[in-house]
């Protein structure tokens, strides 16, 4: 049975908000599902008043909402942006396997993180502490050195991208190895940095990480037609009008700015970026005007499921996150691919 | 406004592909391009479309608004033919007109398969469709009846002929019989 388009946007929708709820109700203190939509619907404005939390311990309303819901909502932006940016630099550059990693954008924040994590940086500014800060100048500062390398002369070369970001990636994770063996003491920090996790969510790095949602959503959704119409190829993109350097750039410079705001409040959260559009296009199909949207919420959900899996199945101990999106996305992933493939759709 | 090459120069190396090349192609004409293998046709066609610029002379009056059918069909792979019309139509032209032009050309069975999935000459024909329903104010061919059998190729010049609208219509061949079909204006490298 085929779902027409704006059907499963709402159904979508409403799966997300499901899967906010059952993340804000699970825990190692686990609240009542019924519980947790009311201490939720308590924090909207006007609405709140009306409900009573009497019978609900205090402890839980804290637990709630200072604790889980910045962590939840952490979670589903970052799933967002990061399926966003992967949708996006496929398209861009017309590569199947193109996600936030392929650019060196994941490296450069690791290695941020790393010399931070070696130098103590303790400071924390706007929410954002001296790892999370170091990790979104290494990731920008990365794609700098990208963009310097395979931009010239006004042009670029789709390949030189992808080879730069992958030399630049293999340059920095060498890096990053050669700080933790000259580092012991900090090796295990840098290594579960690098794992990602959403531990340290608090509502700045929510206020933060919206602000680069919002960019997200204003600077390439509007551009859905255009990506389309870029996978054509260059020239053919040119001939329709298409300014396809400014267009390449722009969109490289959004995606990155959202992965180096993602990668410094979570880090290294791999696999989303890569698998989450690939599904959604099995779903949606291959336009952006539909493939997008579906992505952002799609990957909020998966986001928010894996970092719910990881705080609880092993609480009060966690599992890094990035660990949980590779063993649950991989073997979905692959399930859809065997059956598309058998079904002849992908070749 | 006309397009007109002023002494226009292109080479590529060592090669020169042509050189103080001046002609006038009137606003809203068919005009035939004509001539051997390696005269500049194709050339011709892309400095038209800005995708090289000439080494020496001035192109002027080439409207901003161009569609395009390259020897190679260059379409999104992964849709189907009324996805990749569309998405260079305006945001007016509905689903059933393209649907409309599409049955006229011969595709109504095939109009919901991704375009990897069809025919050389089916992919030809969603490739010329795209370029006549494009929001565009000029129409570039190269080679556009290429790999169609006799039958098809007059059917889809008919249709180019009945759809182009006053629009200018520059069309490379090298096939005498499509340069005479089509009637336009002949210039010959």
């Amino acid at each position: 049975m085929k779902i027409k388009p704006p059907l499963l946007t709402i159904l979508l929708t409403i799966l997300l908000a499901i899967m906010v709820v059952i993340a804000l109700s699970v825990g190692a203190v686990r609240v009542q599902i019924r519980d947790g939509i009311r201490i939720l619907m308590s924090a909207i404005p006007y609405l709140g008043q009306r409900i009573s939390l009497e019978d609900i311990p205090k402890s839980h309303e804290t637990i709630i909402l200072s604790i889980r819901l910045p962590r939840v909502l952490l979670a589903g932006l970052v799933g967002f942006g990061l399926s966003l940016s992967g949708a996006v630099l496929q398209g861009v550059l017309r590569n199947p396997l193109a996600d936030p990693q392929v650019l060196g954008i994941s490296s450069g924040a690791a290695f941020g993180a790393a010399v931070a994590i070696t130098f103590g940086l303790t400071y924390s500014s706007f929410g954002i502490g001296g790892i999370a800060g170091a990790s979104f100048i290494g990731a920008l500062g990365t794609i700098f050195c990208v963009w310097r390398i395979s931009f010239s002369a006004g042009k670029s070369s789709l390949i030189g991208i992808l080879l730069a970001g992958i030399a630049l990636s293999s340059l920095l994770t060498s890096a990053i190895t050669m700080i933790m063996v000259f580092d012991r003491e900090k090796l295990e920090k840098v290594y579960m940095w690098m794992l990602g996790s959403f531990s340290a969510a608090g509502s700045l790095r929510v206020i933060f990480m919206s602000f680069f949602a919002v960019i997200g959503m204003l600077g390439i959704l509007p551009f859905s037609r255009t990506l389309d119409i870029m996978m054509t190829g260059d020239d053919a993109a040119k001939s329709m009008g298409v300014d396809v350097e400014v267009m390449r750039r722009w969109m490289i410079i959004v995606s990155s700015l959202i992965v180096a705001a993602c990668v410094s409040v979570s880090g290294i959260i791999g696999f989303v970026g890569l698998i989450i559009p690939h599904v959604v296009r099995l779903i949606s199909g291959p336009g952006h005007r539909r493939l997008l949207p579906l992505t952002c919420v799609v990957g909020a959900i998966f986001m928010i499921a894996c970092d719910t899996i990881a705080r609880t199945i092993a609480a009060p101990s966690e599992i890094p996150v990035g660990a949980i999106t590779a063993v649950l996305g991989a073997p979905y992933f692959l399930f859809l691919l065997a059956r598309s493939t058998r079904k002849g759709a992908i070749r | 406004m006309d397009i007109l090459f002023e002494k226009v120069s292109k080479r590529f190396g060592d090669k020169t592909i042509f050189s103080d090349l001046s002609l006038r192609i009137s606003k809203g004409s068919l005009t035939v391009i004509m001539g051997p293998s390696g005269c500049g046709k194709t050339t011709l066609l892309n400095l038209m479309m800005r995708l090289i610029e000439p080494d020496d002379g001035e192109i002027t009056g080439v409207p901003s608004r161009k569609a395009a059918v390259f020897q190679e069909d260059r379409l999104c792979e992964t849709f189907n033919a009324v996805a990749n019309v569309r998405m260079v139509c305006s945001k007016g032209l509905n689903d059933s007109i393209i649907i409309s032009h599409l049955v006229q050309l011969g595709l109504s069975e095939r109009l919901t398969v991704p375009v990897k999935n069809l025919s050389g000459g089916m992919r030809r024909r969603v490739a010329i469709a795209r370029a006549m329903l494009a929001d565009a104010d000029i129409i570039l061919m190269d080679e556009p009846f290429k790999g169609l059998d006799d039958k098809l190729k007059f059917e889809t010049m008919d249709y180019v002929k009945k759809f182009r609208n006053q629009r200018s219509l520059i069309m490379v061949t090298h096939d005498r019989e499509e340069s005479q079909y089509m009637d336009g204006e002949l210039i010959i490298l």
